[in-house]
């Protein structure tokens, strides 16, 4: 059973019940925001390091948090913050090494031991590596999470009516995909 | 000085002659029921309440209604979205979005952020986890300076090796015997080598020939003449030291 977040939050603000709030916030989103992150990179491994340095984040930040959006909201931005910087990284990386960032996530997915090329399931994860990372992003969002686009809208600071018109084009690709590919 | 008395006694007075003047209709030729003015506000009252009641048709509503609308009609244009989203990709959405990717086992369970102390935080993991460093800033420093060092034995090795190849290029020069060799050709040899090569010898000829005595010139024409005379001191000591 989880606390709820004003109460996690007014104990994260007592020094004497910091610790137990944050310990009590880790456990309450952690799954969520790792499939939120695995989603993005893919590798455990990376989705590991950075769900790390999301709640390291959190700590410092927390309590400059002013409470004008919920707890999940703020929590999901800063991992969204997070991926974007990796996958940036990444890319540059990739530039460097005359490596292709987009065919290292799609190989990655192609690599994992349960990966059956003729499921349509797998396909769908190929397709989405095929996108922008902000449209992947927004796509991830609302296919797997069911997050309102209002929720979005605050999360990502973009207008609801950006948000509609990139999920549609990146369902199109998608199902473009998933037929031709 | 005027008592409460006196003063009531004049505003009967004037009323009663206020009254008495309207009932009469000595001043103003329209008259009005006496009851008229206390009647006025009740009569508005209830005809306003039933022109508005007449607007509305008598039907039923749900108790709330209203309350309960916008959050309706938001849950419709939800609800909309949605259908619009599964006529754009229907194959997207007969999928099953169920988890594809695995987890090490006992992920979550052992997943813990330890803090010792409000600066530093100590990431803990029981799985084959990597451990994250939170000062970005020192290891780049690290790096850098590793990488300036490297460059700096690099940059030494190439031009130690290289002064090496050009003094032994020297010594293996210097110890080549061209007298010796030359008294060692035949005559024929000499003569073979004049007639074959004689072009090339005539080109490095005229080079000297022609061009040594003009260039030394304009270089002593270049240099300065507090320059030329350090030179000939240097020189002078130098001729003394070797007893020439």
């Amino acid at each position: 059973m989880h606390l709820e977040d004003k109460e996690l939050l007014g104990l994260f603000r007592e020094s004497s019940t910091k610790e137990i709030a944050f310990t009590a916030i880790i456990k309450k989103f952690q799954e969520k925001l790792y499939w939120h992150i695995r989603k993005m990179v893919i590798s455990h491994d990376d989705t590991n390091d950075m769900l790390q340095n999301v709640f390291i984040k959190v700590w410092r930040g927390l309590d400059n948090f002013r409470e004008d959006s919920q707890l999940y909201t703020w929590l999901y931005r800063v991992a969204t913050n997070e991926c974007l910087t990796f996958l940036e990284q990444k890319k540059k990386k990739a530039t460097i090494s005359l490596g292709d960032d987009e065919n290292g996530l799609s190989n990655t997915i192609k690599a994992d031991k349960n990966f059956d090329a003729n499921r349509l399931e797998w396909k769908l994860q190929l397709a989405i590596q095929k996108l922008p990372e902000r449209q992947r992003l927004v796509f991830n969002l609302r296919y797997y999470d069911d997050m309102p686009y209002e929720q979005m809208s605050k999360m990502l600071e973009t207008s609801e009516g950006a948000l509609k018109a990139s999920y549609h084009h990146a369902a199109k690709k998608i199902e473009q995909y998933i037929l031709n590919g | 000085m005027i008592n409460k008395e006196t003063i009531g006694k004049i505003l009967n007075k004037e009323t009663s002659n206020t009254e008495s003047i309207l009932a009469n209709g000595i001043c103003l030729p329209y008259q009005v029921e006496h009851s008229y003015f206390e009647r006025f506000p009740i009569e508005m009252l209830e005809k306003v309440s039933t022109s508005d009641k007449s607007q509305q048709p008598n039907y039923a509503i749900p108790n709330n209604y209203f309350d309960g609308l916008a959050g309706t009609i938001l849950s419709k244009i939800k609800a909309e979205d949605s259908s619009n989203e599964i006529l754009n990709a229907p194959t997207l959405n007969n999928l099953s979005k169920e988890n594809l990717y695995e987890l090490p086992e006992g992920y979550f369970e052992n997943f813990n952020i330890t803090v010792n102390q409000p600066e530093i935080v100590k990431v803990e993991h029981i799985t084959n986890s990597k451990v994250v460093s939170i000062n970005k800033y020192k290891q780049w420093m690290n790096i850098a300076v590793a990488a300036s060092i490297l460059g700096i034995v690099i940059a030494s090795a190439i031009l130690f090796s290289t002064k090496n190849n050009n003094s032994e290029r020297y010594l293996s020069y210097k110890s080549v015997d061209v007298k010796g060799n030359v008294n060692k050709l035949s005559d024929d040899e000499l003569v073979r080598y004049l007639n074959t090569d004689v072009e090339a010898a005539s080109v490095d000829m005229t080079i000297i020939e022609d061009g040594a005595e003009p260039d030394v010139d304009q270089r002593i024409k270049s240099v300065s003449d507090f320059d030329l005379d350090l030179y000939l001191q240097e020189s002078a000591i130098t001729n003394l030291k070797k007893g020439i």
